[in-house]
This record gives structure tokens, C-alpha cells and sequence, in this order.
């Protein structure tokens, strides 16, 4: 196990370099000056001044030097400042953080309760009613346009029925009631787009395992189906489940731009959209950064949890 | 099989036709499987009316996408316009219609794009292995390690949002599964007898790689297909949506839905019915790809 994960940590090094480097340039790669594009237009008459904050940005320096600072610095927590307000990127990050979290985590949970009965109904009675109920579910789910699907929603429960309202966000702890009222929406939105893939994965993981010998010996011991489908079949379905739940949390902390975008939920994808908007590309480089490594640490974990649930993984 | 009875010669009815000889190939199985689930078969027909229509856009919409009847904003569906009208008076029928041609364009596109970058490299990397597939396959890494919307919005970010862009980074986004598929399919291919009979003749290493690896490993690839051609077209539209994709006027179903987005108090029709033609549009895509799946799934073969 041990052995696994270190393999792993290797393969993830040179990785984590890639990564670094393409964000790296996503200020250089633009067409025209840097400081010019920070800067914008305060600085179209003043050369002098253009020089000496470039000076200061370090962008006169050879680019491996401007990316060396750039990354030990980062990697002692400085990310630097917002060119917009000279704020710490870091404290700007850490403010939107818990929204994306929560929205997560309330979205996962949901998908969860949904997700884990309906595939096992589908997956261990195919082609029944309700296995082909569950399958229209899973293929509209996976057909539909996320941010189309929170606009319906919208649409539906607090323009037409106005039960829930339409956009915003306080933050948990100033207002918990209407936080949670603000939290349905983009909540079951997404709750709705991820349960999907969810759903098809656990049935058609569940037929899989169906089909496997030990089943069958299990039944010919003489076991209660109740106990084949628990003990032997769900178990070892649940484990590739397991990595594509973690798959989708891990999509999920990322930041879901689109869904937090149409319900102004003040998250990490939303951050990034709207410094997008504003050129603002240092903080855009910072949190494009952290997006990566939350995901892609993210999908280290899981696959260290899928080795340690399947030895076979181990080996490979 | 078609022996004609009543035939002058015994050899004359005998003839197999183009068809008959069709039906027993693979292809043709493949065909009788499809024909024979109905949903697949709906979703095909449906797919099919779709494509021509977004194509044939320019000759087949009522009205020019962009002209502005000032007499009639933000009308609900009516027998003048079948799908109302937008905030400028522009009848919507038409601008979906042109929104389809530039989605569906940009989505074949990208997904054209994904396979020319990701069949080679993961074909390569699967077959050759050792460095060169150890190098390709962290550069896939470090790609995937964005989540898929986050790293076509920084590439469109970075060039700007127009609609070539849209293309190149769909396609970057794309293209290390597909790379990922293709390596598997080699790396399957690669362990087979036949690939060792072949180098034992002294078939030269390209001649391997195209005639055989490639062409055993095109069933996973084509499932790829729609599950890529499906990925672009949504993420495309959520590109437009956010502003950052197909720019107005120019109609995308994506920001189409924006800005009906903006005036779904007033005039909800508007932000429905582009997002019913990326969902229909998509359902047909998915729907293809799983019987297609299905039919190419060596494992049920023959069990019918």
C-alpha cells in the first residue's frame, strides 16, 4: 500500500511542474505587454512609469527567473496581490471558499440520497419500471445543459411559484435560515447534473458484479438474495462508485462556474469568472492554480482510496 | 440464400447482391442491432432531421437571424413568429435554427480537433510505451488535472473569446480522453498474437500501427466520439452563456440562453427553447452512443 502510494506521489511531481508551467503562462501567453494589460489604461502616456512597474513585477527578468519567484513564492502561501485592489489573492480565495464548500457539499449529500437507492433499484432489477424510470432520469440528467436546468428551476419555484428566491447569497453564519433558502436552488441543480452519471455508474456497476462467478456461488450456498446483494454484490460494486463520487467532489470543490454564475453564488467558480471579465490575470492565475491542485489532489485521493479498497489496484 | 427457382441456369439466382452481402458483414450486424432498439433508432431519426436543419439554417429559417422587426420585441410565439421574438425584434425560430449551425459546427469541430491531437499521441504512447509514453501520458495528466469547463475558459481567457478559440480549447479539453482511450486500445492490441505475427513477417513498425493497432482499436474510439461531440456542445454553450464563447449578435444556443436569461421574468420562452434544442440535440447524441456502445460490445456478441 505504502509502495502505491509513493509510486503515485512520483507520478504526480512532474505532473504538478506541467500544471504550474501551463498556468504560469497564462499571463505571458497573452497577446501584448503585461504590464501594459495590468496596468491598463492608467498608464497609456507614462512610460516612465510603465518601466518602473515592470521593474517591480520582476518582468524584465528572463521568464524561468520570473517563474521560479513566481513559484516559491506560491508555494510559501504568497500568491500574490489582486491587481484590482491590492488585495492579498490568498484572503480574497479564502473569503469564497466556504460558499463553493458548502454549496458541495449540500449538492453531493443530495445526490447521494438520491443517487445511491435508484441505482441499486435499477441495477439490481434491470428492465423493470423502475429500472426504466431511473434510466430516463439518467439520461436526461446527463443531456441537459447544467446552467439551463438551474434557469428552469428558477423559473419554475421562484419566478412562476416565488417560493424560493431567485439569486444571492448570505454568508452561514450571519443568516443560517436564508442561507439555506438561497442554497436550494443551485443546490438541487446540482445535485440533479451530478446524480446522474452517479446513478448509470452504481447500476451498470451493479450488472457488472451480477455477473461475476461468486455471485453465483453465493447463491448455490444457499444465501438469501437480501444477503448476496448486500454482502457480496453492493460491496464490490460500491468501490469503482466510490471513485466516481469522488470524481464528482472533486469537480464539484473546483468550483462549478456555470451553476454558481447563474444563481450569484459567490463561490471559487464564480471568482473565476468574474476575474475573467475583469482581466484581473493575477488573481485569475492564482485561483486557476488552486482549482488545479484541489482537483488534482483530489483525484490522488481517490485513487489511493480505490487502491485500498481493491488490493488488485495494488499491484498493477 | 436468394436462389431464384424459377432462374434459367443454377447459377443465375444464386447472386448475392450488394445488400445481402451488407446484412452478413459487420457493419451490417452492427445495423441490424441498431435498427432493432427502437429508442437508438428514434434518437437517430430525430438526430438526423436536426443536423440537415441546422446546415440548411440559412435557406430554411423564416426570417434573417439579425433583421429587427421593431414592431413586434419580445412577442410570445405566435403563427408570424413560431418561436416569439428577442429583445430587439429578432424572430427567435430563426436565430436557433443559426444558433444550431454555429453549435453544432464548433461542437464537430472540437471534437474533429480532439481525435487528430488525442488518436495519434495515445496511440503511440499505448504501442511504443517506455519514455515516450511516460512524457505523453504526465502531459495528459497535467491537462486533465484541470476540471474540463475550467481549462477551455482559460484558454479562451487567455486568446479571446471567439469562435476559432472556442474550437482550440474544446478541443485541448478533449483530447487527453481521447488520448487516454486510444493508449488503452493500443497497449489491448499490442498483447495480441497477430501484432507479433506481423513483426515476425517483417511488416515495418508504421505499417503495425496503422493497418492493425488502429483500425482493432477504432470501437472504443467511436463510442468516444459521441461522448465527445456531446461534451463539446454542452460546454460550448456554457462558454456562450458566461459571455466568453460566441459573442452576440452572432446566435449560439449558449447565449442564446443568456441573454433570454436576462429576461426570464417577462418573456420565458426566450431562455427555454435554446436550451431545448441543446438538450433534444444531446439526448439523440447520448442515446446513438450508448446503442452504438452496445452493439460494440464484444461481449454480447453472438449471445443473440
Amino acid at each position: 500500500m505504502a509502495s502505491y502510494i509513493v509510486r503515485r506521489l512520483q507520478q504526480m511531481v512532474p505532473v504538478l511542474f506541467l500544471v504550474s508551467i501551463l498556468v504560469f503562462s497564462i499571463i505571458h501567453l497573452i497577446p501584448g505587454d503585461p504590464v501594459l494589460i495590468m496596468g491598463g489604461s492608467l498608464l497609456q502616456n507614462r512610460p516612465e512609469v510603465v518601466e518602473q512597474l515592470r521593474h517591480q513585477l520582476g518582468l524584465d527578468q528572463p521568464l524561468y527567473v520570473q517563474y521560479l519567484q513566481w513559484i516559491t513564492k506560491a508555494l510559501r502561501g504568497d500568491l500574490g496581490v489582486s491587481m484590482w485592489n491590492q488585495e492579498p489573492v490568498t484572503k480574497i480565495i479564502l473569503q469564497r471558499l466556504p460558499a463553493t464548500i458548502e454549496l458541495a457539499l449540500v449538492s453531493m449529500l443530495m445526490a447521494l440520497a438520491v443517487a445511491i437507492p435508484g441505482g441499486i433499484i435499477s441495477g439490481v432489477r434491470p428492465n423493470s419500471l423502475l429500472d426504466r424510470v431511473v434510466t430516463v432520469f439518467v439520461t436526461m440528467g446527463m443531456s441537459m445543459p447544467g446552467f439551463w436546468l438551474g434557469i428552469m428551476l428558477m423559473l419554475l419555484f421562484a419566478v412562476r411559484l416565488k417560493w424560493l428566491p431567485p439569486v444571492g447569497y448570505v454568508p452561514i453564519n450571519q443568516e443560517p435560515v436564508r442561507n439555506l433558502r438561497y442554497l436550494v436552488l443551485p443546490a438541487t441543480t446540482l445535485a440533479i447534473v451530478i446524480a446522474a452519471p452517479m446513478m448509470r455508474f452504481l447500476r451498470s456497476s451493479l450488472l457488472e458484479v451480477a455477473r461475476m462467478d461468486y455471485i453465483t456461488t453465493a447463491r448455490a450456498k444457499g444465501l438469501s438474495e437480501r444477503i448476496v446483494i448486500v454482502r457480496h454484490a453492493l460491496k464490490n460494486a460500491l468501490i469503482p462508485f466510490i471513485t466516481v463520487v469522488g470524481l464528482e467532489l472533486a469537480g464539484l470543490l473546483a468550483g462549478v462556474v456555470v451553476i454558481e454564475w447563474v444563481f450569484g453564488w459567490p463561490g471559487m467558480g464564480w471568482l473565476i469568472v468574474d476575474t475573467i471579465n475583469r482581466r484581473n490575470y493575477s488573481l485569475l492565475q492564482s485561483s486557476v492554480l488552486l482549482v488545479a491542485l484541489v482537483f488534482l489532489f483530489m483525484n490522488l485521493i481517490v485513487d489511493i482510496l480505490y487502491a485500498f479498497l481493491d488490493p488488485r489496484i495494488r499491484y498493477e | 440464400m436468394n436462389a431464384d427457382v424459377n432462374a434459367e441456369s443454377p447459377f443465375e439466382g444464386a447472386q448475392e447482391g450488394f445488400k445481402d452481402r451488407f446484412w452478413q458483414s459487420q457493419s451490417g450486424e452492427l445495423a441490424k442491432r441498431i435498427v432493432a432498439n427502437r429508442v437508438a433508432l428514434g434518437a437517430f431519426v430525430v438526430f438526423f432531421v436536426i443536423v440537415p436543419s441546422a446546415i440548411l439554417a440559412p435557406w430554411i429559417s423564416p426570417y434573417d437571424p439579425y433583421e429587427m422587426h421593431h414592431d413586434a420585441m419580445l412577442q410570445p410565439p405566435s403563427t408570424r413568429f413560431p418561436l416569439g421574438t428577442d429583445e430587439l425584434g429578432r424572430d427567435l425560430l430563426s436565430r436557433v435554427l443559426h444558433g444550431g449551425r454555429v453549435s453544432l459546427t464548433i461542437g464537430f469541430a472540437a471534437t474533429i480537433m480532439a481525435f487528430v491531437l488525442g488518436v495519434p499521441f495515445g496511440i503511440i504512447s499505448g504501442y511504443v510505451g517506455g519514455v515516450v509514453d511516460d512524457v505523453i501520458s504526465r502531459v495528459s495528466d497535467a491537462l486533465l488535472a484541470f476540471p474540463p469547463l475550467l481549462l477551455a475558459l482559460v484558454v479562451v481567457a487567455v486568446f479571446g473569446p471567439k469562435e476559432h478559440n472556442v474550437v482550440i480549447a474544446l478541443g485541448i479539453m478533449s483530447a487527453p480522453h481521447v488520448a487516454r482511450i486510444a493508449r488503452a486500445a493500443a497497449l489491448v492490441e499490442k498483447g495480441k498474437d497477430y501484432i507479433l505475427a506481423a513483426m515476425c513477417i517483417g511488416a515495418s513498425s508504421w505499417r503495425i500501427l496503422w493497418r492493425h493497432v488502429l483500425l482493432n482499436s477504432m470501437a472504443p474510439l467511436i463510442v468516444q466520439v459521441s461522448l465527445t461531440v456531446s461534451l463539446c456542445i454542452l460546454i460550448e454553450a456554457a462558454l456562450s452563456f458566461l459571455g466568453l464563447g460566441v459573442q452576440p449578435p452572432t446566435p449560439s444556443w449558449g447565449n442564446l440562453v443568456q441573454l433570454g436569461y436576462s429576461f426570464v421574468n417577462r418573456a420565458m420562452w426566450y431562455a427555454v427553447t435554446p436550451g431545448v434544442a441543446i438538450f433534444i440535440t444531446v439526448t439523440c447524441i447520448n442515446l446513438m452512443g450508448d446503442a452504438l456502445r452496445d452493439a460494440l460490445d464484444p461481449r454480447l456478441r453472438g449471445s443473440r
